[in-house]
């Protein structure tokens, strides 16, 4: 319960209906995609404006009360979990595109403003965003910028930090503060640089202004099978080998086309391995990448190739392979997403070590990942039915983990640390880099208000000596999955 | 030499070896300011007890890595030793089929693009290009978010950093990033040490994207004598479908550059396009040297002040015709609305102004004034001197160089 004072601070800040108290209506915020965390929070509420958010800080910070800011709610790390007694700032109701200045190719919006809006509101006029997570249709610029989203084309463009050019900031303190600027080389340290990415721990965003893009003239997708991952990934190591980027590469085993198959029949070739090469831009520059792309993965031993003919062909292909984490609830009751990157050269050792882990288990695994980067997502197979499968699971997908980790990689490539892995970071950092964060963090929310708890390991949460994840006692009890 | 400082010399002789410490000079000023001692440490741990003992007795450092950009920010309030880099040298992976290399901060960047030349069975490179490149090292090509014409296509260090190694003014050795370019684990400290102006942390490594080199490469040139049918021009082979990787526009030689770097046939293509839609014409291999000899340097190669200048490109055209006159030499990146112009010191006040009312910002880069810059925004100063309090409490490193005096 939040005391009567700061109750009042909020209504006054965002109006009555924006404040909600009701623990049944607050149910819709107690998660986001991590779905087996589960925290209510006190009170939430649906400002409108920078000046809202900044008053709602302000009346928190007033009153030593965490705040959680939270867009769409599509995290997969739990970065968007409330804090029990704390308040949630939900960013839904700041969805307008403010400005569209075609001649600076900048748009800027609010942060509720979803992924897809952006590029929907500019391709009219030959410009797209390029940053596109696969759950773009839903999944908001404001999430985009505290998560540094990426998605399958960032092999070629890059991450939502390449976009972002400035940003009005609600700092943990309530200030509003003007980060970057729509004229580049703006001068001092790149504060919006350590915001992006920082998993809302270091303050709000409430108008972003982002780069788009000339829509290229000519894009190419090829499906190429292969009769073992191997073969696969010996083609991607020779099409970067060739000099050539992809605006995509992705792979799928065996298990994640069937499952892909079953819902988006998208005519996926029955085989051990499937590629997604994607190239683009001008028209004769793809149309050669296009053939290098055919004989170098020929020359790996592709049993079939296929280019897309057209629009329509192209969406099936990419819709099958976006729909693969969905998919997987055809051939499994549960799942739990891995997250982990390597080095793309070590792709045959870590996917190896995958296969073994998974028959050591006795659990399936199906892979899905971004090949081109080397951002991995295995999908653990299992059913809460069955007595402690859930939590082998997960014991499973944290050795995965490990692997990357030894392999030069990283823990997370896209979904971010969040509440889920934060007692992994010190398997990534030392202790020294991992304090030289949380003074950073202290440089920007000195009281440890603002989303607490997520993206650096805390004692309270990872104890003395980190350890490995341990499965929320809801998921143990088979009362809920994750996503 | 005073006492004192004769007692700081044994004392840095003991932590990296008497023979990388040195009495100071005149060619050692940071600025106006002639510091005490030149340490070059050999390694990080060495940067670190270098700094702690610099920390605990009052010392400001200012770190060097190939000394060319020495006037880049605000001069230092103090500066007692200068942290040179030199040894702080090499590759420390490269991983060719990765396109990902960790460097130390005190490799030259052309060594860096030499020894990564060498991988057999592969042609890759670190795609920065910033001026006053010859002896520039990593480390300060880093610190001061260099960039060059490649910014066009490739963008700045702050796109191309994916990882780095430094040490805090207390000693603390840290990381962040790593050597895979799709990461979002841990805060990105390495954001805030780009263009730090080595005020946060000294920086011994840094790990990169690198980049395909191009099969073939084609230039277009524009020549006019008219400043503003050069920058329409440019505007417009933005807009087109293609995608150079430079476009450049020098004044007075009154020429755009846009270069295209892809596949013989795609490059070929694509200048053919631009001549076809916009005009120009593709230069023959021999005057693409001779071209760009006559542009390489400029607006430094000449006296003068020289400042780097930011504004929408929008603004540009309107810029242009006010800055022409005043200016000596501009050389600029319209796509983007930056880069870097030359002037005779009293005509400071008259291109400042011109930059302001055009809504943008200017940094002076040579000469008087020379400075990091402003920051109007009082919520982004607070945090940025909130930052600093944070990573070097005690304001050890290159004091006073950042914006705000910081």
């Amino acid at each position: 319960m939040l005391e009567a004072g700061l109750l009042e601070h909020l209504r006054a800040a965002v109006g009555d209906d924006g404040l909600i108290t009701a623990p049944a209506a607050m149910q819709t915020y107690a998660c986001d995609g991590l779905t087996g965390r589960r925290v209510s929070p006190a009170a939430v509420v649906l400002p409108v404006s920078t000046e809202q958010v900044a008053q709602a800080v302000r009346a928190c910070a007033e009153a030593n009360v965490p705040f959680v800011a939270r867009g769409a709610g599509t995290g997969l790390s739990g970065g968007a979990l409330p804090v029990a007694d704390g308040v949630v700032i939900g960013l839904s109701r700041m969805r307008a595109i403010l400005d569209i200045d075609l001649e600076n190719l900048q748009v800027t919006v609010q942060p509720g403003v979803t992924n897809l809006e952006v590029s929907k509101a500019v391709r009219p006029l030959g410009y797209f965003y390029a940053p596109d997570p696969s759950s773009q249709q839903v999944c908001t610029i404001g999430g985009n910028v505290a998560e540094n989203s990426g998605g399958a084309h960032c092999l070629k463009y890059g991450f939502t930090t390449h976009h972002v050019v400035a940003a009005t900031f609600v700092t943990a303190h309530g200030q509003v503060a003007h980060l970057g600027g729509s004229v580049r080389d703006a001068s001092g340290y790149d504060l919006l640089g350590v915001v992006i990415g920082s998993e809302g721990t270091l303050g709000i965003v409430t108008e972003v202004t982002l780069r788009i893009v000339r829509v290229p003239e000519s894009t190419e997708t090829v499906l190429a099978a292969f009769s073992t991952m191997g073969d696969a990934g010996e083609a991607v190591s020779r099409i970067i080998a060739a000099g050539i980027t992809p605006a995509a590469i992705e792979m799928m085993d065996r298990l994640a086309i069937q499952a892909c198959e079953e819902i988006v029949h998208a005519g996926y070739p029955d085989c051990g391995a499937a590629l997604i090469v994607e190239l683009d831009g001008p028209a004769v520059e793809a149309g050669e990448f296009l053939r290098q792309v055919l004989d170098i993965c020929t020359a790996s031993g592709a049993t079939e190739t296929r280019v897309a003919a057209g629009e329509a062909e192209r969406a099936l292909i990419w819709k099958a392979r976006k729909a693969a984490f969905a998919s997987m609830g055809r051939i499994s009751p549960s799942y739990y997403v891995q997250d982990g990157v390597i080095p793309r050269t070590r792709l045959r050792d870590v996917l190896e070590s995958i296969t073994a882990l998974s028959s050591g288990y006795g659990l399936r695994v199906a892979n899905v990942f971004h090949a081109g980067d080397g951002n991995l997502h295995p999908l653990v197979l299992y059913d809460n039915s069955e007595p402690g499968e859930g939590a082998r699971a997960l014991e499973l997908a944290g050795l995965i983990l490990q692997s990357c980790i030894a392999a030069g990689g990283s823990i997370t490539g896209e979904h971010g640390v969040g509440s889920d892995k934060a007692c992994y970071m010190p398997k990534m950092f030392s202790p020294g880099s991992i304090a030289v964060m949380g003074r950073v963090r202290d440089a920007f929310d000195s009281s440890d208000l603002c989303n607490p708890g997520k993206a650096l390991p805390t004692p309270r949460l990872c104890g003395e000596v980190p350890g490995m994840y341990r499965p929320h006692a809801i998921e143990m009890a088979g009362l809920a999955e994750r996503l | 030499m005073t006492v004192s400082m004769a007692q700081e010399l044994r004392l840095f002789a003991e932590l990296v070896g008497a023979e990388h410490v040195r009495t100071a000079d005149a060619g050692d000023r940071v600025g106006g300011v002639v510091p005490s001692l030149v340490v070059a440490p050999a390694d990080e741990l060495e940067v670190a007890s270098v700094l702690s003992a610099a920390g605990a007795r009052g010392l400001a450092v200012v770190a060097r890595g190939g000394g060319t950009k020495m006037d880049w920010g605000a001069l230092p309030e103090r500066c007692d030793v200068v942290l040179s880099t030199e040894r702080i040298e090499g590759i420390v992976d490269h991983e060719p089929a990765d396109l990902v290399c960790v460097v130390r901060a005190g490799t030259t960047l052309d060594s860096l693009q030499e020894r990564l030349a060498a991988a057999r069975g592969f042609r890759q490179r670190l795609m920065l290009d910033p001026p006053q490149g010859a002896g520039a090292t990593i480390g300060g090509v880093v610190a001061t978010a260099a960039s060059g014409p490649l910014r066009t296509r490739f963008g700045t260090p702050r796109d191309l950093v994916i990882g780095a190694g430094f040490v805090l003014s207390d000693g603390t050795v840290g990381r962040s990033g790593g050597k895979v370019v799709k990461n979002v684990a841990g805060f990105d400290v390495a954001k805030l040490l780009v263009g730090s102006l080595g005020t946060l942390a000294v920086i011994t490594e840094v790990a990169f994207r690198l980049h395909p080199l191009p099969a073939a490469s084609r230039t277009v040139v524009l020549q006019s004598r008219w400043a503003t049918e050069l920058s329409e021009f440019a505007t417009r082979v933005g807009r087109l479908q293609v995608t150079p990787s430079v476009v450049d526009l020098h004044w007075p030689q009154g020429v755009v550059l846009a270069r295209f770097d892809s596949s013989e046939l795609g490059a070929t293509s694509q200048a053919e396009r631009v001549v076809r839609e916009l005009g120009g014409r593709i230069l023959a291999d021999d005057e693409v040297s001779a071209l760009t000899a006559a542009v390489a340097g400029s607006p430094w190669s000449g006296s003068g002040l020289v400042a780097a200048v930011a504004l929408l490109p929008s603004r540009l055209g309107e810029f242009l015709s006010s800055l022409s006159a005043t200016c000596d030499a501009l050389a600029l990146r319209p796509l983007l609305g930056t880069g870097e112009v030359r002037f005779a010191p009293e005509a400071l006040t008259a291109v400042t102004t011109a930059v302001r009312a055009a809504g943008g910002r200017l940094m002076v880069r040579r000469g008087a004034a020379t400075g990091p810059g402003d920051v109007d925004d009082e919520a982004a100063l607070d945090l940025m001197r909130s930052v600093k309090r944070q990573l070097d409490p005690t304001r050890t490193l290159s004091p006073g160089r950042q914006v705000g005096g910081i």
